[in-house]
């Protein structure tokens, strides 16, 4: 036999939730904890970074201040000394003596011009604002110069001053003018000494950016930009307000001198000039520096941060695919182990084996051989292939076992190098490496192999093989197990059968009908049974019944209860008394439920008992009417006294039926027994109705539904017309002859004789009897056989025995009986022979 | 069993007389008085063997031999039709009723120790 199987069936996924459930929650803190470290380094790193960023911009604004410092120094530095020069000039003896002419000579020295110290040239104020010496050769301005602020300030404060930035009103052009008072010998204020420098756009602020001063922009007190050729005012006026909180600072993210936002501006004043040095920068030049390494520092930062998630991810993932890997194979030996439990037969185990390993190697193709069973010819084979393998259905591997024979080894790999030169071990078609497994049975001998194939040169782990030797481990057990269920489930059922009637009697005008299921439940039999017996005297005994329990035991006392009832049934001893001698077959812990009938098909007469058994069915072919045979006091056997079992009769008509049966036809779970027994009624007259041939497979069919299950018995018993043949033996016994006559005189009613005729015959036939059994036995013990046939107008008597005929001691009586029926009968003659005497009569019956 | 006057014993038979039951019948008749007449009433009988009419006949036999007379009275069709095949009232006295043997009875009485009729 050979079966390809393709795929086990897909495993339930309740068993292991718990298994993997445990993994599962282990890995979850895991999981989290990881993430949250990778999280808190992350978030430091970028911390740092950020902490790193503010100080590097801090740095930048700081620089950018300092610079702002430094241009202010310089200019401070450079208006002092410029101021030194000029108070130098004033403190000198031409000026001090206040002769005009002497000092447009002296100040000669110091012409306009860009070499000058003063490049706009010197001059003398008088306290009348009248400018009475210059340097420029164009001589003096001829206008008071009492408004301007370095004519006013030096007057009013006597200290040296500094001019706004003012535009020259001769040549347009941009001057800042320095002035001091002057005093003369006495000490006493004779005018201002005036130093003008101008303010050479271009050149200066080229020299400034070349020295890291873009943007730089000086503001003077009068808040003109003189870094503008045009000494435009800020465009953002309010920021002058804030130059004059303190004297150096910085202004971060702020509106710019012209209005534009996102700006750092650093400022710083000069006392002498009265100027403030402002450097105003937009904040992605100061801060670029720093934010260029910051975002550096932060992509390197959550580059590894990424790496390591992904990295974390994969193993993850590794892991979980492990996890459902491994469980899924955890599921698959759960599920292999209970179908393995469940399996009936060595097919189902060969084809499990098969199908699991095929699973567990999705790229091999697996064979499974077994042993051929009690003495059958040739290997049981399943092939089966794994859902990945490429290699073609395998045909007979048998050879497997011939080889792990040989090799003495469990387990033995064969690759295509292993091949012999002759071709002798030549593997399959396609295959280049397999590994044969020998499956072994309880006691190491090997009952059949299994065999993995594999189209590559494939080299299992070592895990791999204990799987491999796993699987077969489970399926020798389950071999074993199912082999020695195969026996005791044989023995079984062989000693039930044999048990169980091999034939049912026939009797003209009554029909016999049995069904009977062994009812296998784990290979355990059931305990019911059923017979029927034709005792020498003509009667039928009909039995069903029903140990408790099932196996060999209950098998052993269902056939010794049946055996009883056969021996007794035989001896025509009364239901009653048959079960009460049947109880003492049961055993203390034993239970038996029985039913006992017997049935006289010439008189229609039926008497019966029970020990605790459901009660029997009478069912009225014609009118389907159902009824139960009177309840009769009786328990079971083993379980209540025998004592008291009670035994009633009844005579029934043709055209009834008998039904009795076991609980395994009316038993349903969750359904009234009453009932139950009323639907079988109702059943069997459907099915006697319906002409089918087979009443009682039909009548079970439609009563239980499940094939197999419990053991389950019917008898029916069709009662007909009463026989046309009264054929009895019975032993040679006078005061037996009494039941003899009635149950003729009965028959012959039945069949429709009249009276009279039937009084002759009853008396010719007893006349016989008494013959056979003085002349035949001697009224000793012997068997006399009575035979009467019937037909419309025909009456034969025969009366038989086996004896030696002998003369009675009264032979005068006996020849008054042999007139009698020669004077009864029509016919009549007494035939001796050896082996016995026969008398046979006739009459001829008036047509009735 | 019932004294019926003098000298005359009726013995009413129901049932079944047969192999089995002839026994007891012929114990009973053979424990009456010696010399007394015997009235079988077998018009309740259902049915009567060969053993039957032997123990009657041989009764009859002995009865009379004591100077008495038995007397099969009252036989329904079925067991009349018996005697005739056999030839019953060849050794036994039939009557066809109750009444009618217990005259013959009587006058077997009032006839005693005379030779009977027979000899």
């Amino acid at each position: 036999m050979s079966t390809e199987v393709n795929r086990a069936r897909e495993p339930e996924a309740s068993f292991d939730e718990a298994l993997t459930g445990s993994l599962r929650s282990l890995l979850g803190p895991l999981v989290a904890g990881v993430l949250a470290a990778l999280a808190l380094l992350t978030g430091v790193a970028l911390l740092l970074v950020w902490r790193q960023y503010e100080s590097a911009k801090d740095e930048a604004a700081a620089a950018l201040e300092t610079r702002a410092i430094l241009a202010a120094t310089v200019f401070d530095t450079y208006f002092a000394g410029q101021l030194t020069a000029l108070s130098a000039i004033a403190s000198s003896p031409t000026v001090v003596s206040g002769d005009p002419e002497a000092m447009a000579a002296y100040f000669a020295r110091f012409r306009p011009g860009r070499r000058s110290t003063f490049t706009a040239g010197v001059g003398w104020i008088d306290l009348n604002g009248r400018q009475r010496a210059t340097s420029d050769p164009r001589g003096p301005i001829d206008a008071s110069l009492k408004d301007r602020t370095y004519f006013s300030e030096a007057v009013a404060t006597r200290k040296p001053f500094v001019s706004e930035a003012i535009v020259a009103r001769s040549t347009d052009r941009r001057l800042v003018v320095m002035s001091v008072p002057t005093r003369d010998s006495r000490g006493r204020l004779t005018g201002v000494l005036a130093g003008g420098i101008v303010l050479t756009q271009s050149s200066e602020n080229e020299r400034a950016s070349d020295l890291g001063y873009a943007g730089l922009e000086v503001i003077d007190r009068d808040g003109q930009q003189v870094t503008r050729r045009d000494l435009a005012r800020p465009v953002n006026a309010s920021l002058l307000a804030d130059f004059k909180k303190s004297k150096e600072g910085l202004l971060v993210d702020t509106r710019g001198l012209d209005g534009s936002g996102g700006r750092v501006v650093a400022y710083a004043s000069s006392a002498a000039p009265g100027w403030t040095t402002v450097l105003d920068e937009p904040a992605s030049t100061v801060f670029g520096t720093a934010r260029a390494t910051a975002f550096r520092e932060a992509s390197v930062i959550g580059t590894a941060a990424v790496i390591v998630l992904a990295l974390l991810a994969w193993g993850l993932q590794r892991q979980r695919r492990e996890l459902r890997a491994g469980r899924a194979q955890v599921v698959r030996w759960a599920q292999l182990t209970r179908s393995l439990n469940e399996a009936i037969d060595a097919d189902a185990v060969r084809t499990l084996c098969a199908s699991a390993l095929a699973s567990e190697f999705p790229d091999s193709s697996v064979a499974v051989a077994f042993e051929p069973a009690h003495g059958a010819v040739g290997h049981d084979v399943t092939v089966a292939r794994g859902r990945r393998s490429s290699l073609p259905t395998l045909e007979d591997p048998t050879w497997m076992t011939v080889v792990l024979a040989t090799s003495g080894s469990p387990v033995v790999r064969e690759t295509s190098r292993d091949l012999q030169p002759d071709g002798s071990d030549a593997l399959p078609d396609r295959v280049r490496s397999c590994y044969l497994i020998s499956l072994l049975d309880e006691t190491e001998h090997p009952v059949g192999a299994a065999g993995l194939f594999f189209a590559s040169e494939k080299a299992l782990a070592q895990h791999e093989i204990a799987l491999v030797e796993a699987h077969v481990d489970q399926v020798s057990q389950a071999l074993a197990r199912i082999r020695r269920h195969e026996q005791e489930h044989d023995v079984a059922v062989a000693l039930q059968q044999s048990l169980l009637p091999s034939g049912l009697p026939t009797v003209e005008g009554i029909e016999v009908a049995a069904y009977y299921r062994a009812g296998v439940v784990n290979t355990a039999v059931g305990g019911d049974w059923y017979d029927v017996v034709r005792s020498p005297d003509g009667r039928l005994h009909f039995t069903v019944g029903d140990v408790a329990g099932r196996g060999i035991e209950a098998a052993v006392l269902m056939g010794q209860l049946r055996n009883a009832f056969r021996a007794y049934a035989l001896d025509n001893v009364s239901p009653a008394l048959i079960i009460k001698l049947c109880a003492r077959h049961v055993p203390e812990d034993g239970m038996a439920t029985m039913v006992c009938v017997t049935f006289d098909p010439y008189t229609h007469k039926l008497t019966y008992a029970s020990a605790g058994h459901l009660p029997p069915l009478l069912l009225d072919d014609e009118s389907g009417v159902v009824s139960r045979l009177d309840p009769t006091r009786g328990g079971p056997l083993g379980w209540l006294s025998v004592e008291g079992t009670e035994e009633k009769e009844l005579v029934v008509t043709p055209g009834t039926t008998l039904a009795l049966y076991t609980d395994g036809l009316v038993e349903r779970r969750g359904e009234d027994l009453d009932g139950r027994i009323d639907t079988l009624g109702r059943t069997i007259v459907e099915a006697l109705t319906s002409d089918a041939d087979d009443v009682v497979g039909g009548v079970v069919h439609r009563m239980v539904d499940a094939p197999v299950g419990d053991d389950l018995a019917l008898l029916l018993v069709r009662i007909q017309e009463a026989p046309g043949t009264f054929d009895i033996e019975l032993p040679a016994q006078r005061d037996l002859l009494r039941g003899l006559r009635h149950r003729v005189d009965t028959w012959l009613e039945q069949r429709g004789v009249e009276a009279s005729a039937r009084g002759a015959a009853v008396l010719a036939l007893h006349e016989a009897c008494i013959n056979a059994i003085e002349h035949g036995y001697g009224n000793g013990p012997g068997t006399v056989a009575v035979t009467l046939e019937h037909d419309r107008n025909t009456l034969k008597i025969r009366v038989a025995d086996n004896g030696s005929w002998r003369d009675s001691p009264s032979a005068s009586d006996r020849g008054r009986g042999i007139v009698l029926m020669r004077g009864l009968m029509d016919a009549s003659r007494i035939v001796k022979k050896p082996t016995g005497t026969e008398v046979l009569m006739e009459q001829r019956l008036g047509s009735s | 069993v019932h004294a019926a006057g003098e000298g005359v014993v009726v013995v009413t038979l129901s049932g079944e007389l047969e192999t089995s039951t002839a026994e007891d019948l012929r114990s009973l008749l053979a424990g009456q008085t010696p010399g007394a007449s015997i009235v079988v009433d077998v018009s309740r009988l259902d049915f009567i063997d060969s053993s039957g009419l032997n123990t009657l006949a041989v009764t009859a036999r002995a009865v009379r031999a004591a100077t008495g007379l038995l007397i099969v009275a009252g036989a329904p069709d079925h067991i009349a039709r018996v005697f005739e095949i056999v030839g019953f009232s060849e050794s036994v006295t039939v009557q066809p009723s109750l009444a009618d043997a217990l005259d013959v009875a009587k006058r077997n009485v009032a006839a005693s120790g005379q030779v009977p009729d027979e000899h």
